[in-house]
């Protein structure tokens, strides 16, 4: 290699400080850094976000796994008690009964009423029967009761006990109602209800009995579809929902009493005579119903109880009416089948609302008699699913064997799974679900006459 | 004039008050912690203190490294470098004269290139920028704050070494004019005299160019005409900042166009002897102007024009006349005495600092090429 000059030398060292070549030159490297800075911090938010969203969720996983787990302690707990309850009903029935016999041999022997020992059977008695109630109570909420359902204004029973409430709760504590949907119905047994509604209300009454405060009930619908997660965990039917709201400003609950309050026996009022069944009782109603409690309380903030209950159509002749002109309707004569009379009444009126001539019958075997010799008086066959004696499927079966050309809808509750292929395989034309929407029934109907035709 | 050329300097905000924007400048950079560089000297006056805590008000951690020396040491820089590693710093904050700002200089880069710092002397030696730099000068005249350029004496061998990269110059300058009122009044002088030699030496520099020209001039204007009065009026913060405006100038034009054999021998004396930098320019400059002169009179008659002399009807050699003994005055003026044998140096050490100034980077662009007789014979006239 050929060694520089002097000059050579210089001139190639001054290039270097003019430094034109040079590739490290710092401001070029201040864009990176700004932009690498601004990309983290970007990354940093994001990541952020992502974090409470995930905490979120984990604090709805936990509460909903809180509610499961009451849930399912409640049903055990329900099971045992009911079996005792039964076992001590029997036993009771026993006691009462021998003592009423005791107390007349008494009376016989002594010839006075007010003999001690006469004395001493009544007393007996009285337990007794004290015994029998507490037992009654146990058996509601074990749900092993038998019970009437109707289809119930769920706003008329409430208003009716908070009527009764307010004459007994001192003026210190302020009621106030909200009924944003005051038409909604359930179907459900009134007395249980309103028994719901003096449970939950008289809790809030001694949540605020020492400062007063303010009571507020209200009542609204809510939507719950099949993609709701509490469908699931809750085990709820999808659908429309009542919900009755109950809040008061009281003391408030921590968690360990939270978390004990629907069992049966837990009570935090034992001065002022609490028997711990209140709410124990408020959950089996509940859940007899289909439906669902839920409370939310913070020590010195209140308390408040939702309650769901699955709303029902029942007020068919407001709502069929108004929008009757608009739907597809008809003359044709249809046999309907189903094994609850309610339904089967409600059934009837929506369709003779469209219409069509209807002749019901509550035995499906019944129903098949008729069939056979008045088949041709009948365009079409509708009937419920789940039926004793005969199964839909079966009662399906039967009308297109004797008559293939035969027009089946076959009516379906949320339980029976069934599809649209599973309902042509037996036979039907089509399927509804119930409860029943009523455009759908009537666009349904007139497509299986229609196609017939 | 159509040779291409680059301009370099940092972002810098001159004025009274600059300093108080640290904070906001260090949080640009996602500032954590700061590692602030100062000497003692600067320390005491308690403007350090200041800055941390204006940095604290913009939730910016700070340590302080102060322990520097006048001419700041290669074994200073690595236990900076060693500081700012282990407190966990990203960014360094200089405070101070030359010696903090290029110590400053020096622990950046050792800190992101993981070499020793006598490894990166020379010109374009830096693979790597160091991590952000602010630099917050407190005299008015090494331009260390605009420069890149770095001075880092080699103790062992008893020579100032030059990083000279364009990864040197900060990140951002704070030139607060105000600060430098801290000066006393030789201090003054002397970096006042350190700034007319970088416009003096990048004027006549080899590398000069237009852009350059421009700064020069009027730094050679600025020192000549408000030096001598700052020191009759050192509280008088206008003519503070005619000081410092002209040391900014200065270092604008010698950062890119570099110095000369003013600087080379400088250098030499300080790493030898360890003499104030300011003052060894001061005294040596109108020796290498009279060297320099005949191979660019006429850019020494544009510098004689700028500070008063009326060269329309002189001849070339009455123009450096009339410029030396402006130069003298001026040193009388503000009491700096000729004669570096008054400043330690012994007619023994002229072979040695020659040698040694010959091998300075600065030497590079002196207008004369100079031998290392030429450079001894120049010794010898300011001892």
């Amino acid at each position: 290699m050929k060694k520089l000059s002097e000059q050579e030398r210089r001139d190639q060292l001054r290039n270097k400080i003019i430094g034109l070549g040079e590739k490290s030159i710092r401001k070029s490297y201040y864009p990176e850094l700004q932009q690498r800075i601004a990309e983290l911090e970007k990354t940093n938010t994001e990541l952020r976000q992502e974090i409470a969203v995930r905490k979120k969720a984990e604090k709805t996983n936990v509460r909903l796994e809180q509610q499961l787990q009451q849930a399912m302690k409640m049903e055990a707990i329900g099971t045992l008690a009911g079996g005792i309850a039964h076992d001590f009903n029997n036993i009771l029935t026993a006691i009462i009964g021998y003592t009423d016999l005791a107390r007349l041999n008494v009376e016989k022997h002594c010839g006075s009423e007010n003999c001690p020992l006469s004395l001493n059977l009544d007393h007996l008695l009285a337990a007794g029967h004290r015994a029998r109630e507490l037992v009654k109570q146990i058996l509601t909420f074990s749900r092993q009761q038998k019970r009437e359902n109707v289809p119930v204004q769920l706003s008329a029973i409430v208003r009716e006990a908070l009527k009764l409430l307010r004459s007994t709760i001192p003026a210190s504590i302020e009621i106030r109602e909200k009924f944003v949907s005051d038409e909604g119905h359930i179907m459900a047994d009134p007395t249980q209800i309103h028994q719901i509604v003096m449970n939950l209300c008289t809790n809030s009454y001694h949540a605020m009995r020492e400062n007063g405060g303010i009571l507020a009930v209200k009542l609204y619908e809510t939507e719950m579809d099949s993609a709701d997660i509490r469908v699931d965990r809750l085990q709820l039917r999808p659908g429309t929902f009542m919900v009755l709201e109950i809040s008061d400003s009281g003391v408030g609950m921590n968690r360990m009493v939270l978390e004990r309050i629907f069992d049966p026996y837990f009570t935090t009022k034992e001065e002022s005579g609490g028997t711990g069944m209140g709410l124990a009782v408020v959950h089996g109603i509940i859940r007899e119903h289909n439906g669902h409690i839920s409370v939310y309380s913070e020590p010195g903030e209140g308390t408040t109880f939702k309650v769901f209950l699955p709303q029902i159509i029942a007020s068919v002749q407001t709502h069929v009416v108004r929008q009757l002109e608009e739907l597809p309707a008809g003359t044709e004569r249809i046999l309907l089948v189903d094994d609850e009379e309610f339904v089967l009444n409600l059934e009837k009126e929506i369709l003779e609302k469209l219409g069509y001539q209807v002749t019901t019958f509550l035995n499906p075997l019944e129903a098949l008699d008729v069939y056979d010799t008045h088949m041709d008086e009948f365009d079409l066959v509708m009937t419920d699913m789940t039926m004793p004696k005969m199964t839909g499927a079966q009662l399906v079966a039967e009308i297109v064997a004797r008559n293939p050309q035969a027009a089946v809808i076959i009516c379906t509750g949320f339980s029976e799974l069934i599809n649209e292929r599973k309902a042509k395989a037996l036979g039907a034309s089509e399927y509804v679900m119930k409860p029943f929407v009523l455009r759908e029934i009537a666009t349904t109907l007139r497509k299986v006459l229609d196609a017939d035709a | 004039m159509l040779e291409l050329r680059k301009f370099v300097a940092p972002e810098f905000i001159f004025g009274a008050g600059a300093i108080d924007l640290v904070g906001q400048y260090a949080r640009n950079f996602g500032a954590r912690k700061a590692l602030l560089v100062s000497d003692a000297g600067v320390a005491a006056t308690g403007l350090t203190g200041k800055i941390a805590q204006i940095l604290e008000e913009d939730d910016i951690d700070s340590v302080l490294f102060s322990t520097i020396s006048a001419n700041p040491r290669a074994d200073e820089v690595m236990n900076g470098a060693e500081q700012y590693v282990q407190d966990g710093c990203d960014i360094i904050i200089a405070v101070g004269g030359g010696s903090p700002m290029d110590c400053a200089k020096g622990i950046g880069i050792v800190t992101t290139n993981g070499r020793h710092i006598l490894d990166f002397e020379g010109i374009d030696n830096v693979e790597v920028p160091g991590p952000p730099l602010i630099c917050l000068p407190t005299t008015a005249g090494t331009a260390a704050d605009v420069s890149q350029f770095a001075i880092v004496t080699n103790v062992q061998e008893r020579v100032k070494i030059a990083i000279v990269s364009k990864t040197m110059v900060p990140d951002v300058a704070l030139i607060d004019p105000l600060v430098t009122a801290t000066m006393d009044g030789y201090l003054t002088a002397c970096t006042g005299m350190d700034a007319l030699v970088h416009a003096f030496e990048a004027y006549v520099s080899t590398a000069n160019a237009p852009i350059l020209d421009l700064h020069a001039l009027n730094a050679i204007k600025l020192i000549f005409e408000n030096l001598p009065a700052v020191l009759q009026k050192p509280d008088d913060m206008e003519l503070r900042g005619k000081i410092a405006l002209a040391s900014l100038e200065a270092g604008l034009a010698f950062s890119n166009a570099s110095l000369g054999a003013v600087h080379a021998m400088a250098h030499s004396c300080g790493g030898l002897l360890d003499m104030a930098h300011g003052e060894c320019n001061a005294i040596l400059l109108d020796h290498i102007v009279a060297f320099n002169y005949k191979e660019v009179p006429h850019r020494y008659k544009n510098i004689a024009e700028s500070i008063g002399i009326a060269t329309a009807q002189m001849d070339s050699k009455t123009v450096l006349k009339e410029i030396l003994l402006k130069i003298r005055l001026l040193k009388e003026e503000i009491g700096i005495e000729p004669g570096l044998a008054k400043k330690g140096a012994r007619a023994v050490d002229i072979s040695e600092l020659a040698r040694k100034a010959m091998a300075d980077p600065c030497m590079v662009t002196n207008p004369r090429e100079a031998t290392v007789r030429d450079i001894e014979v120049l010794y010898e006239e300011a001892l």
